[in-house]
Formats: C-alpha cells, structure tokens, sequence
C-alpha cells in the first residue's frame, strides 16, 4: 500500500532563519502521527504547510500521490482542529460544523444532518442550538473537532487542540480522540509539546528540533533508543554521562572508574543515557547481580509524587535522578546509601 | 477621611451643559414648529413642507444625496480598509497611507469645497484630465449638480468609514477565515460568510455617522450647488437666516432630525440581527 502521505525534502526559510530543514517523512493510512517538539521547532509550521497556508520554499507534499503544493487550502483533502478552535462566532454550533458540507455543495438539510451525526460522535449532539461563546472551553474543543471530521477527510490535522484544557480534561479528551480516530479510521497528524500527551495518543511519534526531523518512530522505541541526546532529554527524563570505547563491547563511564560490559555493539565515544527508572537507591550491604554498577551516593532530596518518588542523589559531582518505590529512600536516608544500574540498561548514543 | 466625588457630581457639570445648550434650544425650536404666527397650536408648518412639491423634493434630494454618500463610501470605503489593514506588510507605508486619508479631516471644511470647485469646474483638472485622456469630448457639468456634491461629501466621509471598517476588519481573527479556508470555502465564499457578517457592526455604525452628517452637511453642498441644488441644511438656513420664519425652521429641522433617528435606529436594528 501506497503511503497516503509523503513530504518530500520540504524547506522554509523565515528571513535568515530556516524553519524546516529537509524535512522527509512518509504516514500511512489511519495512522496517529505526533509531531513533538519544544516550541519554534518548526512543527507548527510543517503542519501549516501541510494544510497549505504556507508554501514551503522547496519540496513536495504528495497526498495520495499528487502533488499539493501549489493548491490553495480550500482544495487539499483534509482538514484542521485549530489551536484556538477558530469557531466562527457568529454562526450557531449546528451551523459551524454544516459549513464544510455547505460549502460542498451539499443542500442545507443533508448538511445539518451529517453536522448533527458529527456532533453526536463527540458527545455534543444537545449542543447544536447554543453559540460558541455559550460553551465550555472542552466543548468547544469538541465543536471543532466534529466541524472537522463532518466532511470525512483522508487526513485531519490537529493543532495542539487540548493545550487550552485543564489536565484532567485533557487526559479524557486524549483517550477520546484516539478511539474517535480508530473509529473514524482517519489518518491523524498531530501537533503537541507535551511528550506525555504523544506517548498517549500516537502510534509513531516525529520528534522534531530545530527545524530538522530527530527521529521518528514508536513512543516505546523512542524512549528505549533515542537516536540523540536532545531526544532521549525531550522524552521522559534522562541521566546523562560521557563513555569510551574499551573493548569490544565494554565501554568506561566518566561516572565511576569501573568498566562496564554493555549490551550490543559500543561505538568509540559518546553520551549514555540512563533512565531515572533503570536506577536503585540500595543500602551498601544490599546483593545484588556483580555485573551490576554501583556507586556511594548521597541522598539530597525526595520528592514524593504519590504512585513514586523522585531521588536526587549526588555521585561524585554529579546528580542524578532516580524513580523508585515510595518510602525505599527514607529507609536508607541516614545509612551508607548507594545507587545501583545494570550496565544492560545504559542506552550509547555515539558522538557525531 | 476619604474625599470622592459620587456619580451625581460627576455627571451634574455634563447633564448641566446638554440641557442648556441642546436640549433647550431643541425644546424652543419644536415648540415652534407646533405654533403658527399668532403662537396658537397648529400643525400648519408640517402640512406646508407636505404640501408643497419644490420642499418635498428638497427632502427627498437630500436623504438620496445621503444615501448615495453612504453607499459610495461604503463601496469604497471597504476595499481601502482591507488594503490598509491586511495587505499593506511594512508599517512606515501603512501609517503614511493612514495619514493621506486621514488629513482631509484636519483641513477646514470650506477649503475642501473650495479645493473641489476649482477641481470639478468647467475648466477644472477633473474635465481637462477626461478630455486629454479623450473620455469625452464637451466638459461635464458637475457644479451645481447632485453629482458634484455627491463627489465632495464622499470625499469629505470616507475617512470615517476607512478607520471604522478598518477597526472592525482588524478585530476579526485571522484564524477564522483559514479555518473557512479549511473547510472548503473559496476566498470570495470566506468573504462573503464569515469576514463581511463579522465586521457588519462596524459597516453600520460607520454608515450610521456618514448618513447622519451627509443628511446635515451644510457648507459642502451649498458651496458644491451654485444654488442650483437645494439640500434641508440649506432650506432650513434660509428660514432662520433670510425669511426669519421660525415656525417653518423649526419644523424643516424636526422632519430632518425625526427622519434621521428613523434610519439609525433601523440600522441599530440589522446590526443587532446580525450578532
């Protein structure tokens, strides 16, 4: 199967400043795509290239194949949640989410039907009467979704629709829309800065930074490899700390003295990624594996955050940070403390 | 203890200035147009300005002439305001073309009409530029014309409505009319549903206030008429000025005020439907 979309070597360039570099990227059909990124990474701007209010200075964006570059938004074959909703104040919500059939050519009564089916899909069926001044902020997020998904497009583009929500909201809300887009079987692209939120909803994450592609892949296979240090730091937390080669498959860290054999190949130099998961806060008589690492270590904070707690401890000059179970470090706050990883879980990033 | 001035004395000193200089002389001027000569109740002035064909026709002149600028400037009025608003990109061109439009309203109303008689006259720069072009052959009469004094009242207006569309389009989220975009709708379908319903308050009120000065404007059609268009302003002028009849003042002023207030409300009427 064809990819239902393909961008292909896109570049903008804003004055001096490059925007999109080179960005390559192919999505298949009923995909959940995140675009992740801090903001001015350029992810708003892919997006709105995608959409077509912007025309990207070299590239193309093929959909189904053919080029759309040079089309105007009105004729691209997908549609756009706005970041502020964008729901036309003057029109009733009924009317909002007719406007796309309507403007399809579709008699006003069909229109209103299938705006109505659309807002029963996202629960705002009752709605259809009010004005969206007269609605929450997590109905009108859900106005625009069903303004939308009303003409069934190939692909929906959805600006950081949920970041005007309260947490809670937004945790529902993520949850809906990633059964709404099984459901529907449309092809989502999906702008956000929260990580969390990617992990939540997407079946491939594009982690994005500086205007260039970082890596694209599975949340789980993101957060495991990631492919560079500003990755393995945007998603989930991360210990940072240089190695060297040794030999074939061991590696020396500027942690501790000690040599550590490493799982698959170790490439000459580079950052190792630790995970604040992967680590233990141990009392220095505590067994564990000899393969193990482990190092003295003085326990600075705790943060308790309920499920876990957070431990900044300090080896050598360095602080890192450590999950674990709530109250293990309490039990050995006072004692020779030490932090313990097995070597396996280090992630090698080599230098470039 | 604290020293404030409660609403009351805040609003003494303005409510003191309407009445004496608005609302009395308004009071004196009805009351007049209620009386006949001799002072007794009589609706006689009202019959009079009904009854006789040429004040009828001066009436029906100037509500057309007001209309005619309202449209006008509106027609005008619009694109140059989306001009300024949304195309114009560098700021220093932006502010010199607000300038332009905006001076003619700092120049004394009797130089602009002045300035448009030399212009639109027999030998003026309007009929030689229309004739060097080879537009036409014989010079046009706009002086003493409704055509002229339709020229200097739009030019005189258009100002207000430039900066009072330009307010509104400026309000109207650029996202709005993207997500229009978005949904299929072509750039004149944008306009038509989503950009022009958004901004019409503004629309309106600015042909509120050209229709409400162009029904009263008095120096700019009597200069631009040469006599031969007479406008209410003008005929009321007259009444106080030359043939001191009071009574016939006052009730020429209360169909020009009665007739006005009509049309405004009627225009605060779609407006409101609209929102």
């Amino acid at each position: 199967m064809n990819p239902l979309l393909i961008i292909d070597q896109i570049g903008k360039r804003f004055g001096s400043l490059d925007v999109l570099k080179d960005i390559q990227l192919e999505v298949d059909q009923g995909e959940f795509i995140a675009l992740l990124g801090p903001s001015g990474c350029g992810k708003t701007t892919l997006l709105r290239t995608i959409a077509g209010f912007l025309e990207p200075d070299r590239g193309r964006i093929l959909i189904d194949g053919s080029d759309v570059v040079r089309l105007p938004p009105n004729r691209r074959p997908l549609n756009t949640v706005f970041q502020n909703y964008a729901l036309f104040p003057h029109m009733r919500v009924i009317e909002n989410v007719a406007y796309g059939p309507s403007r399809a050519g579709v008699n006003r009564g069909e229109a209103e039907k299938r705006a109505a089916e659309a807002l029963a899909m996202v629960d705002m069926a009752t709605f259809g009467q009010r004005y969206p001044r007269e609605l929450s902020g997590g109905q009108q997020q859900r106005v625009a979704l069903a303004r939308a998904i009303v003409n069934r497009p190939r692909l929906l583009l959805l600006d950081e629709p949920l970041s005007a929500l309260d947490l809670q909201l937004r945790k529902k809300m993520q949850l809906e829309l990633k059964h709404l887009q099984a459901a529907l079987g449309i092809t989502f692209i999906f702008v956000t800065h929260d990580q969390q939120e990617a992990l939540t909803m997407a079946d491939r994450i594009v982690v994005m930074n500086a205007g260039r592609i970082e890596q694209v892949g599975m949340g789980s296979e993101i957060y495991k490899r990631p492919a560079t240090k500003f990755t393995a730091e945007f998603i989930g937390e991360a210990n940072f700390m240089k190695f060297v080669r040794c030999a074939n498959n061991t590696a020396r860290l500027d942690l501790c003295e000690q040599i550590v054999v490493c799982s698959g190949t170790v490439p000459d130099r580079g950052d190792a990624v630790l995970r604040p998961e992967s680590i233990r806060v141990v009392h220095s008589s505590h067994e564990l594996p000899k393969t193990w690492c482990r190092l003295p270590a003085r326990i600075d904070e705790v943060v308790n955050l309920g499920s876990h707690e957070l431990v900044y401890a300090t080896v050598g000059h360095r602080l890192l940070v450590v999950r674990a179970p709530v109250g293990c470090a309490a039990q050995i706050k006072d004692l020779a403390s030490e932090v313990a990883f097995d070597p396996q879980d280090l992630h090698l990033i080599a230098e470039v | 203890m604290r020293s404030w001035i409660s609403p009351v004395q805040m609003m003494a000193a303005p409510i003191a200035f309407i009445t004496a200089f608005f609302l009395v002389p308004l009071s004196v001027v009805l009351l007049a147009s209620f009386q006949d000569k001799s002072g007794a109740f009589s609706l006689g002035e009202y019959v009079r300005i009904l009854a006789d064909q040429y004040h009828l026709g001066v009436v029906l002149t100037t509500f057309r002439i007001a209309i005619l600028t309202t449209l006008v400037c509106l027609v005008l009025g619009y694109p140059l305001a989306w001009y300024l608003v949304r195309v114009v990109r560098i700021r220093a061109w932006r502010r010199i073309c607000v300038i332009l439009v905006v001076v003619p309203l700092f120049t004394s109303n009797i130089v602009r009409s002045f300035g448009w008689m030399v212009l639109l006259g027999r030998n003026g720069l309007v009929n030689d530029g229309l004739q060097a072009a080879g537009l036409i052959e014989r010079p046009i009469r706009f002086l003493g014309t409704e055509m002229g004094i339709l020229i200097g009242m739009v030019y005189v207006l258009l100002p207000l409505v430039v900066l009072g569309v330009g307010n509104a389009i400026a309000k109207v989220d650029t996202s709005l009319e993207r997500a229009s975009a978005d949904l299929g709708a072509s750039s004149v379908s944008t306009f038509f549903h989503i950009t022009l319903p958004l901004t019409l308050p503004g629309v309106i009120a600015s042909s509120v206030i050209v229709f409400t000065l162009a029904t009263s404007a008095y120096v700019t059609p009597a200069l631009l008429s040469g006599g031969r268009v007479t406008v209410l302003s003008m005929l009321i002028f007259q009444q106080y000025s030359a043939t001191f009849d009071f009574n016939y003042g006052g009730a020429l002023s209360a169909v020009l005020l009665v007739v006005t207030l009509v049309m405004v409300s009627l225009a605060g009427r779609i407006g409101r439907g609209t929102k």
